[in-house]
């Protein structure tokens, strides 16, 4: 049952990882990327880390996502044109995440110091819950925890900055720009027009 | 399920992570793809953590998810900025850096 399990949500997920990076409509990349998530939390509620399961949901399946589906529906990406131009760069695009999939793989099957083919130790029933974590979390790993509340607050002032419409930078004439600088092509959203 | 199961399906999600980096030309769908990256990590650590008993790799597998919402909310915080100047998401044409 618990073999069955797993098998399902590997190929779910597998599945609807290529779809993610095979689909030219980003918008459908977005939801196949939730797919990938949702299949995951259930493997994490497999493997007795209910808490993360819960948290993959939540943050990854819920906010992230729908950060990125509301970027994308507010700047109204069109479907992507073919891939790379060259299809030498298609190949090497393939052939390197080939390689490095197949190489981490190769390493997780052999050299490695745990034994690889027991089946998962047996565990009390709290493991994974919110106090088995959260204790270890305001302990051992006190500073990291209070570091991501600084990290979290810092990306927070970045994104309202970085989203600003207008930066407050005075304009320089023509006439002292550095020499070699061209003009950027005009097009919808121009440096230098006004946009907001 | 023994351990080697989760650690071959975590691998396989991070290089198609590593592909859709590189295949993609939308910055949006790129950071996607790093997203996906950061899910099979996290994976593996929960793997690992359920297989030697301890709650260490969950709770970095709980610090990992905290940065990737970070990197999310900045990095698209930039996508759109860029979006406004120049007009385009497309990393082709983004070749003001170029030297």
């Amino acid at each position: 049952m618990e073999t069955v399990l797993f098998i399902i949500m590997a190929a779910i997920a597998v599945t609807a990882a290529s779809a993610v990076i095979l689909n030219r409509n980003p918008v459908k990349s977005a939801l196949a990327l939730i797919v990938v998530m949702l299949a995951l939390a259930v493997l994490y509620m497999q493997l007795s880390a209910s808490l993360l399961a819960i948290i993959q949901i939540m943050v990854y399946a819920g906010a992230v996502m729908v950060l990125f589906l509301f970027v994308l529906m507010l700047l109204n990406v069109g479907v992507e044109g073919p891939f790379p131009k060259k299809l030498s760069r298609r190949a090497i695009a393939g052939l390197v995440g080939a390689l490095m999939g197949l190489t981490l793989a190769g390493v997780a099957l052999l050299r490695s110091s745990v034994p690889m083919t027991i089946s998962a130790p047996a565990v009390g029933e709290d493991f994974g819950s919110i106090e088995a974590t959260g204790e270890l979390l305001l302990t051992r790993y006190l500073l990291p925890f209070e570091l991501i509340s600084v990290l979290l607050l810092v990306a927070l002032i970045g994104a309202v900055l970085a989203t600003r419409p207008r930066w407050p930078v005075p304009k320089l004439p023509p006439e002292l720009w550095p020499a070699g600088t061209r003009l950027p092509e005009a097009g919808p959203g121009t440096v230098g027009e006004e946009t907001g | 399920m023994p351990l080697t199961g989760y650690l071959v399906l975590s691998a396989l999600l991070f290089g198609m992570g590593v592909t859709g980096v590189l295949l993609r030309r939308n910055v949006v769908v790129i950071i996607m793809s790093v997203e996906l990256m950061l899910n099979a990590a996290n994976l593996a650590l929960v793997a690992f953590s359920r297989f030697l008993p301890g709650h260490d790799g969950q709770v970095l597998a709980f610090l990992v998810i905290a940065i990737a919402a970070a990197e999310a909310a900045v990095g698209l915080a930039l996508v759109v900025h860029v979006a406004r100047q120049r007009g385009t998401v497309d990393v082709d044409d983004l070749t003001l850096l170029k030297g």
